[in-house]
């Protein structure tokens, strides 16, 4: 288990709104409404702890996008949403003049656009800002309990994976719905990424002292 | 052979062979490849496109999406799926007769060695959306004609009450349309009964339970709801028949008044009765005034109090709820109350009551009553100017309802047999007793005293039976 320090988790906390703050603009645009979207909170926690906050915290079964990422960090990036909140979601997205079969129907599509949106704006905003390149897949949709989604069908042997856990609340529409942005790493991935976290830190400071001329 | 093993020329077969259009794009957008099923879905032939930028073919690709996808993945190799649900006709695409294509894209980074490039594919999937929307209209069509026809209010809505659906009769009944009722949450036409709607959804098979609707002008209607959960493709829902029973409650409310106004009339004339016994005991009473035969005072005396103690029942009978039935021992604690004070205060008579909570049909209470009036005044009267303790019981034992009066007074006369005395009192306790089914028993107590024993059978005095 490692913790993550102040600054570090300031860091990363900054990195994942300014991914999140991308993806808003890119949402906005694509359902022509305006999409806000912020992440009040990062932890870093073990899987199995993940596991437990997502089952305390609401009705099951979610629907989650799946993003794996590799390179100097990799692991698998998780937008999870509570079922019930994932069909308001698309409602959101494709408009009220949309009936219950169409939006059924669209759901599964709908919402792997836009979870690819949301994940794509957290990893390359991360990856740009750590001038690292990132090889990423394409989304897919995984539905079931906490586990399932967050673990994967077929569970792996129990690993000391850690997770960094984040609130997303999304608000459109005047409709607000929360979900969870979730990314699975290995430790010496997180380690690498803290590594990284630390040199972009010391970057900002370089810059900083060097002033706004530089 | 050696044409087929060469790798690049099979390459260029496979692209050219695809069902699915591939674009590939360098950094500066400029087009790099352009397949045999992009020439046929655009009119545009490679040679046309081919090192041209890819807004030469698409004007409006700066505005769209994929120029942010194509950014993206050119920069960071972030890989983007560009679904026709939320982004429909992205491409200017048509199929082989002429009709616009509904297709997906996926737009990622490729390296071919110099550098990054930009893979965009597209596939059709006009024949899945029309099957998609065939399917859901023939799905929808089937069962509108159910719901759609219904004379009650169908509503739908997701697990956390947000409505998804509702069908004509609802529209109708509730005054929103379909449209706008989509995404209100239900507590907006159910308000408290709301609570209700929520935790059905959490437990099928619950009953129906009535709550009150509220109309988008402000009205209030109704209703009764029958409300269960069901699952479509994994995702929860709940379904409610909301029922108008403003019609039936209107019934049920006449019911209860019309229930009430019996209530109040009965209730009035057992008050009548009572006063006009009062009225025939007070003239009694003053007749009473001028007669000084002592023996004739005394048939006055007890006239008064058997006409005293039928009043009574019907002065409980109003004081009530009930109309045909009395609780005896409550009756039986006003009478001995009523004896003591009449018979000239506690000192001389000491009246104890034991009674269990008996309730009483009227035939059964009025002619009981006048015995346990007969019972207690005798009781108190013989005691012969001695301090007496007379005890009163009302229990059941076994099948039946035993009634007591016990003293411990100068007790029977030796010649004394229930059955033949010639005494008014005597004989209202044995023609009463045999009225109601009863029998009555008189004893000598030791060492002094005397019991008299009414058992009634419990069957015959059941409220509401015989």
């Amino acid at each position: 288990m490692i913790d993550l320090d102040e600054l570090e988790h300031d860091a990363l906390a900054e990195l994942v709104n300014m991914g999140v703050g991308r993806a808003a603009t890119h949402l906005s645009r694509m359902i022509r409404e305006q999409v806000s979207l912020s992440v009040p909170s990062v932890r870093v926690v073990a899987r199995d702890a993940a596991v437990q906050a997502l089952t305390r915290s609401g009705p099951s079964p979610f629907v989650a996008v799946s993003q794996s990422f590799e390179g100097r960090f990799s692991g698998r990036a998780l937008l999870i949403f509570p079922e019930v909140n994932s069909l308001e979601l698309v409602r959101a997205a494709v408009g009220d003049d949309h009936d219950l079969e169409e939006i059924v129907d669209l759901e599964q599509e709908a919402l792997t656009e836009m979870g690819n949106v949301i994940l794509n704006g957290c990893l390359s905003v991360i990856a740009n800002a750590l001038h690292e390149s990132l090889d990423i897949s394409l989304p897919s949709v995984v539905r079931g309990d906490g586990p399932t989604v967050l673990l994967g069908p077929v569970r792996p042997e129990p690993a000391a994976e850690l997770v960094l856990l984040l609130y997303i609340d999304f608000s459109v529409r005047s409709r607000n719905i929360r979900g969870y942005l979730a990314l699975l790493m290995d430790l010496p991935s997180l380690n690498a990424l803290r590594e990284l976290i630390h040199r972009f830190i010391s970057d900002i400071s370089i810059e900083a002292r060097r002033g706004p001329t530089a | 052979m050696d044409r087929l093993r060469d790798p690049s020329a099979m390459l260029y077969a496979v692209l050219h062979g695809l069902d699915g259009g591939v674009i590939v794009l360098d950094p500066a957008l400029r087009v790099l490849a352009w397949n045999a099923w992009m020439e046929r879905a655009t009119g545009r032939c490679a040679g046309d496109v081919l090192e041209g930028e890819l807004k030469a073919v698409f004007p409006a690709l700066p505005e769209s999406r994929v120029q942010v996808a194509i950014d993206d993945a050119l920069t960071t190799g972030a890989p983007a799926v560009l679904s026709h649900t939320l982004n429909r006709f992205l491409f200017d695409l048509r199929r082989s007769d002429g009709t616009p294509m509904v297709h997906n894209t996926t737009v990622r980074r490729i390296d071919a060695g110099g550098g990054p490039l930009c893979l965009i594919q597209i596939t059709d999937v006009t024949v899945q959306a029309e099957r998609d929307r065939f399917l859901r209209e023939r799905r929808e069509a089937r069962y509108r004609a159910v719901v759609d026809t219904a004379p009650d209010a169908i509503v739908t809505s997701d697990v956390t009450g947000r409505i998804q659906w509702i069908n004509r009769s609802a529209e109708r009944q509730f005054g929103y349309t379909a449209a706008e009722a989509a995404g209100m949450p239900i507590a907006t036409l159910l308000g408290d009964a709301a609570d209700g709607w929520l935790s059905a959804a959490g437990r099928p098979g619950e009953a129906p339970f009535e709550g009150t609707g509220r109309r988008k002008d402000g009205s209030v209607v109704a209703l009764e709801l029958s409300v269960a959960p069901w699952t479509a493709e994994g995702t929860g829902f709940v379904t409610g028949i909301l029922r108008d029973i403003t019609e039936r409650k209107r019934v049920q409310a006449d019911l209860q008044r019309a229930l009430e106004h019996k209530s109040l009339l009965l209730r009035e004339v057992n008050h009548r009765i009572k006063n006009s016994l009062h009225l025939v005991s007070s003239l009694l009473s003053l007749q009473l005034r001028g007669i000084t035969d002592e023996r004739l005072r005394h048939h006055f005396r007890d006239a008064i109090g058997r006409i005293h103690a039928v009043a009574r029942v019907h002065g409980r009978l109003y004081q009530t709820e009930r109309f045909q039935s009395v609780e005896l021992s409550a009756y039986l604690s006003g009478l001995c109350d009523d004896l003591i004070s009449a018979s000239g205060g506690a000192s001389a008579c000491t009246l104890r009551l034991d009674a269990e909570t008996v309730e009483l049909p009227i035939d059964i209470a009025i002619p009981l009553s006048l015995v346990a009036n007969e019972l207690i005044t005798n009781a108190v009267k013989h005691a012969a100017g001695r301090p007496v303790t007379v005890t009163v019981t009302l229990r059941s034992a076994g099948s039946d309802l035993e009634f007591a009066v016990a003293d411990d007074g100068p007790g029977l006369p030796p010649e004394f047999d229930l059955q033949r005395s010639a005494n008014l009192g005597m004989r209202i306790i044995t023609t009463l007793t045999r009225q109601i089914g009863g029998t009555v028993r008189a004893e000598r107590r030791v060492p002094e005293g005397a019991v008299f024993r009414i058992s009634l059978p419990l069957s015959q005095v059941a409220v509401g039976g015989a």
